[in-house]
């Protein structure tokens, strides 16, 4: 019985364990007081008598524990040679007292390229990186302090190098180490807790966290070209009313990545009427609606142009060609 | 009027006879569990005082009532409140004869858990929860022997 008792209780605790991370509780120094009372009867039940137990107090200790983490979605696509090009941080004390922290950010190996000039910044609240309003990290001169459950947003700016190629990555490693103390798990610094009251207990983040961010070269971009061709009733290319123009606009995309939900649109010059069905995607016809048939239409995504939803084009070292045409004619 | 404080002089006089006769005492000791590693390597789990507790962590708290007295004590009724900044986490105490109630108004209604209610965040009634007790209580069905002791015991998590 009392052996099932404790290890239930065994377990409970495990499992607290691995949710500290995340939770922050009382405070650091919080006092837990605790009086139980008794009330008893000596002469059959015809007084009632009772008593207090001592009081006892448990001072709360500090929990010391950290948490950093990229807020970077994926690598932050830059070009080359570009400088002061900003990864994004969030820095949280997700112990239960006052905490500074010192960063320290370095370039990784087994990556394509480093960076220089790293600086490290810390942000004035408003989550957007500006060099003049946000504070140059100095080491042990402008630490982050954070109170229990605070956190804080850091950028690392650094320099791309011009000679870095398409699509090669550099990953950089930001470290936040707790000032108050580092170590396993469990690990106690006697009274140096908050007010030096009371004793530091090291959390499952070791009061170390290292998080990494990286940068990707793309050289994606988008050419547009666009040519026309008047052919008339008389045979040459004057652009009489009623002759023909058929525009053909050439979108080269060359260099590495994605654009998501790429839109070509062309506006129908004015004293022109659209030819209804002209429209071409690489030479194959499009239907003037806009419906499930094809992604062009007339006048419906685009009030008085033609519009072409490429949707997402990604490239890799290759161009990327898409000609759209239509023809007008003449008013 | 004279005859009601004559009640209370007696009352008084009788509680300090049965204190003389002998006395109850009621100790609260606050513990934890370690893992302690003896010199041969053998893990075991051991209750020690609690100290340095952290957020997540359990205290257990031990009530001990010493009977010194000549005479058995009835009617043993022992209370404690849960302490703030924690959650009553496990009854552990293993002595026969006790029965457990739960407080979830701070201490003036007590009654076992299923028929304990707390309004829900829809504002309807709800079977309460044991981070919802504020108090406990442990009734002893038997006297506690003079010259015996006896304890009950609880587990609490600090928030």
């Amino acid at each position: 019985m009392k052996l099932t008792r404790l290890v239930a209780v065994i377990a409970g605790i495990q499992g607290l364990w691995s949710m500290q991370a995340y939770a922050v509780g009382t405070a650091a120094g919080t006092p837990i007081n605790n009086t139980a009372s008794v009330s008893y009867s000596q002469d059959g039940g015809a007084t009632t008598l009772s008593k207090n137990s001592p009081t006892v107090t448990n001072l709360v200790a500090e929990l010391l524990d950290v948490n950093l983490v990229s807020q970077d979605a994926s690598a932050i696509s830059v070009g080359q040679g570009d400088t002061q090009s900003v990864l994004t941080f969030l820095l949280t004390n997700t112990g239960n007292g006052n905490d500074t922290y010192n960063l320290a950010a370095s370039n990784t190996a087994g990556d394509n390229f480093d960076t220089s000039n790293i600086n490290i910044y810390i942000d004035n609240g408003d989550g957007i990186f500006n060099a003049a309003s946000d504070t140059l990290y100095v080491p042990s001169s402008t630490d982050p302090a954070l109170p229990a459950d605070g956190d804080v947003v850091v950028f690392i700016a650094s320099d791309i190098p011009p000679g870095a190629a398409n699509d090669e990555q550099g990953v950089l490693s930001l470290t936040a180490t707790s000032n108050t103390g580092s170590g396993a798990p469990g690990t106690i610094f006697t009274g140096a807790g908050d007010g030096g009251l009371v004793d530091v207990v090291v959390g499952n983040s070791t009061g170390i966290q290292i998080d990494d961010g990286g940068y990707i070269i793309s050289t994606f971009s988008v050419g547009v070209d666009k040519v026309s061709t008047v052919t008339n009733e008389f045979g040459h290319a004057e652009p009489i009313p009623g002759a023909t123009i058929v525009y053909t606009v050439t979108a080269n995309i060359t260099g590495s990545g994605t654009a998501t939900n790429m839109v070509l649109a062309d506006p129908i010059p004015t004293n022109t009427s659209y030819n209804a069905g002209s429209l071409r995607l690489d030479g194959v016809a499009l239907t003037d609606a806009s419906d499930a048939a094809d992604d062009g239409d007339y006048n419906i995504t685009t009030a008085g142009a033609i519009t072409v939803d490429l949707g997402d084009v990604t490239v890799s070292s290759e161009t990327k060609t898409y000609v759209v045409s239509f023809s007008v004619t003449v008013d | 009027m004279k005859y009601v404080f004559f009640a209370i002089v007696t009352h008084f006089l009788f509680a300090m006879s049965a204190q003389a006769a002998g006395v109850i005492k009621l100790n609260l000791i606050a513990q934890q569990e370690k893992v302690v590693v003896s010199a041969d390597g053998v893990k075991e789990i051991k209750l020690v005082k609690a100290d340095k507790v952290i957020p997540g962590e359990i205290v257990i708290y031990t009530l001990e009532v010493e009977n010194t007295s000549d005479l058995s004590a009835d009617n043993v009724v022992i209370t404690d409140p849960v302490p703030e900044h924690m959650t009553y986490m496990e009854d552990l105490t293993e002595a026969e004869g006790v029965r457990v109630l739960y407080s979830v108004d701070g201490g003036i209604i007590y009654d076992t858990p299923e028929n304990l209610q707390v309004q829900g965040d829809d504002g309807q009634m709800v079977t309460a929860k044991k981070s919802d007790y504020t108090h406990i209580k442990w009734n002893f069905d038997k006297a506690v022997p003079a010259k015996s002791e006896t304890l009950v015991r609880f587990s609490a998590k600090l928030n």
